[in-house]
């Protein structure tokens, strides 16, 4: 249901169910009617043009009949040709010549029926009608497929993983974001802070809700909302480094290439557009950059970068989780309480991936590293700001992020004004509501340092104390982990000591799983992201 | 939410409002789909009550010297004098349950991941279809507005067009040699 609100959002705005409402309005309009049109042959000419590419129905004085699909007539000698049926008057077949043999039969062998005018007592055309009712089924059909399809090959974009929040709009709930999703055990539980990107209903409280659409347990321990004000047409951005900022004068790059090529349509702005490369089939460990231009104000200035990843992570982490087979559960225990080294290689794999690392080339030439973004996540993009040392001594600002191939989506990349840091009013939950039932046990729970644990199919509301204002911006702090349920099917590949040589050599298993992970990739990301730009 | 229900009201509501039955329903076999009348070499189907209110049905054959002829197993040469009134149906409406279902099956797809992921995928299912049958629904209710029939009595040449030999029987033809496919055989329920 998320899928397809979010589908008819993605078309600016306009929701498609709005598409057979108007079809219905404009039907009688636009449809037209069943007609049969009966003439003597003399007249054969004088048949409506539509009627001329119909079939023709050609009515003998002895009451045979010819149905014709690709005819013509010779008003000069007088008969009427073409392909089709010859019936007799029990409508039995005697003869039928086709016109869509090959070419070369045609000019050779299959000679058109050729019917004199002196044989014929009249000619018929029918016009089938048009429903234009069935536009509207073609396209919810065709949209309804199309999400299908991207169920079936990325079930985590339909069905969600790790806690997704979504908040109330006019048009029902939006998806916002998704918390901590590369904390898979409770040693590698995390802080996430997610900026809401949507257009929530002012006046209304500030509630979140939280769902678990995965076959996985969520242990959310902190779930509270940033809140702060800024100026009118300004913005705020949430940092690497856990700072806020007030930005204004958002510019989009004056270039934006990537292995030579201009990228700048894909991420000149926040839209339906999204530039990703595919991963290099030799090794996923393969780095690839980014070269942006900005003009030179001499201002304090920072890159904003809109961005999700892939499903590489994805990918490699269930493959991992289906070597270990059932004794993941054990590798998982000894990672938490015996054999911290372990944590250490799952966080090599993931940092030999890496983030998006942003550097600018300072008044000295040099390229210089401003940081480096890494938070995970395929669902939902999330918007990061990066401040950017100043460099008056260069024209422009040039900017380079290196980043591993196929691992990121970029929606948007532009440069902001920084107006200045400020500190936004923490919201702590209010209210918990589940089943529209008060459900003060969680509210508990998420003031102290418990966790609420959800299940698959667990939903909850968490109401806030504020209401939503004009020129406020909202983010979402979270805090937990979560546990992925081993699915019976990845025990059957099971294989310990292959498991063992992947947690022991991540770089070994990022070359190893380069080509399994090239043959699936491309059904995968084309069903997903069957409109966006591919580099291959 | 909220939205997608009154949407979803508004359109069931104007599409059952839409079915207002300007066809009428033929027997099985007997007259083709709308969409392929142009191809179908046949007679519509045809009932006729004389003014002794007995009824005929079958399909229309045509008319020869003021005499109207329709065949079903048998032969039946009613003088046009004695004919009360009549109705020939000459397609029948195009069916789009089975477009639907068509368009459905791909929403079966997500069910692969039932096992991981639940009822999610179900009821991704089940309101992806229903999503399929709201866009169904325009087209059923105009495909009901096609009217499929013509009456003896208040329009004759256009009765007569949907005969199998419209432009009249030929005269060297034996009317003892003509048949109908078996769906005309059957009467419509009134």
């Amino acid at each position: 249901m998320g899928t397809l609100m979010q589908l008819a959002n993605r078309f600016g705005g306009i929701n498609l169910l709005f598409i057979p409402l108007a079809m219905l309005f404009f039907q009688c309009a636009s449809s037209t009617k069943v007609k049969r049109e009966l003439r003597h042959v003399e007249e054969i000419q004088n048949l409506n043009k539509e009627a001329q590419r119909q079939y023709l129905k050609v009515h003998l004085l002895d009451g045979h009949l010819y149905i014709l699909q690709d005819w013509r007539y010779d008003l000069d000698h007088k008969y009427v040709s073409g392909y089709g049926r010859y019936l007799d008057p029990n409508r039995q077949l005697i003869q039928s010549k086709l016109p869509k043999e090959s070419q070369e039969s045609r000019r050779s062998s299959v000679v058109p029926f050729f019917i004199p005018y002196d044989q014929i007592l009249m000619v018929e055309t029918n016009s089938r009608g048009f429903n234009a009712g069935v536009a509207t089924l073609a396209i919810t059909g065709l949209t309804t497929m199309i999400i299908s399809v991207n169920c079936l090959v990325n079930p985590k974009s339909c069905f969600g993983s790790c806690p997704t929040f979504f908040v109330p709009t006019e048009d029902g709930l939006q998806l916002v974001g998704e918390g901590f999703s590369s904390s898979i055990s409770r040693s590698l539980e995390d802080t996430d802070v997610d900026r809401i990107d949507a257009k929530m209903i002012l006046g209304s409280p500030v509630s979140l809700t939280v769902k678990n659409e995965a076959l996985e347990t969520h242990m959310i321990r902190k779930l509270n909302i940033y809140q702060a004000q800024s100026s009118a047409g300004n913005k705020i951005y949430y940092s690497n480094e856990g700072r806020f900022y007030e930005v204004s004068g958002i510019r989009q790059p004056s270039l934006a290439t990537n292995k030579g090529k201009s990228i700048l349509s894909y991420v000149e702005e926040k839209d339906e557009l999204e530039w990703f490369s595919l991963a290099n089939d030799k090794n996923l460990n393969t780095k690839e950059e980014i070269y942006l231009e900005f003009e030179q104000t001499g201002e304090p200035v920072g890159l904003i970068i809109d961005k999700r990843q892939s499903l590489m992570t994805t990918f490699l982490f269930y493959n991992l989780i289906s070597l270990m087979g059932q004794t993941t559960g054990y590798y998982i225990s000894e990672m938490e309480l015996n054999k911290p080294y372990l944590k250490k290689r799952i966080e090599k794999m993931y940092g030999l991936l890496g983030g998006i690392e942003v550097e600018i080339r300072n008044d000295r030439g040099k390229w210089e590293k401003c940081t480096n973004l890494r938070e995970a996540g395929p669902i939902v993009t999330d918007s990061h700001f990066v401040p950017l040392p100043s460099s008056p001594a260069q024209d422009k600002i040039q900017i380079r992020l290196r980043l591993t191939e196929g691992l990121w989506r970029i929606n948007e990349l532009s440069l902001g004004t920084i107006v200045g840091e400020i500190t936004p009013e923490k919201l702590h939950p209010a209210n918990v509501v589940v089943n529209g039932k008060a459900a003060d046990e969680l509210l508990a729970k998420l003031h102290s340092d418990e966790y609420v644990v959800t299940f698959p199919g667990d939903e909850f509301t968490v109401l806030y104390p504020s209401t939503i204002t004009e020129n406020t911006e909202y983010f979402i702090e979270s805090k937990g982990y979560y546990l992925e349920w081993l699915r019976e099917e990845w025990m059957k590949d099971a294989n310990i000591r292959m498991a063992k040589k992947v947690i022991m050599w991540p770089s070994w298993y990022l070359r190893a799983m380069a080509p399994v992970f090239k043959e699936i990739e491309p059904e995968m990301e084309e069903a997903f992201w069957s409109s966006r730009y591919t580099n291959p | 939410m909220k939205l997608f229900f009154c949407i979803l009201l508004i359109l069931l509501l104007l599409g059952f409002t839409n079915c207002s039955n300007k066809f009428n329903k033929a027997p099985k076999n007997s007259v083709p789909m709308r969409t392929k009348i142009d191809k179908s070499p046949y007679g519509g189907y045809t009932v006729i009550y004389d003014r002794d209110n007995q009824v005929f049905y079958g399909e229309l054959i045509g008319s020869r010297n003021d005499t109207l002829v329709i065949i079903n197993s048998q032969l039946h040469l009613l003088p046009m004098e004695n004919i009360a009134s009549g109705k020939v149906i000459y397609f029948q409406p195009y069916n789009f349950i089975n477009i639907w279902l068509y368009s459905s099956i791909p929403t079966l797809l997500p069910l692969v991941h039932i096992a991981e992921y639940g009822g999610a995928p179900l009821l991704f299912t089940l309101v992806a279809s229903g999503f399929n049958m709201l866009g169904a629904l325009p087209a059923m209710g105009i495909e009901n507005e096609f009217k499929n029939y013509h009456t003896f009595e208040d329009d004759r040449l256009s009765f007569m067009k949907f005969s199998r030999f419209p432009a009249g029987i030929p005269p060297q033809l034996d009317l003892n040699q003509l048949s109908a496919p078996e769906g005309f055989g059957v009467m419509i329920k009134e």
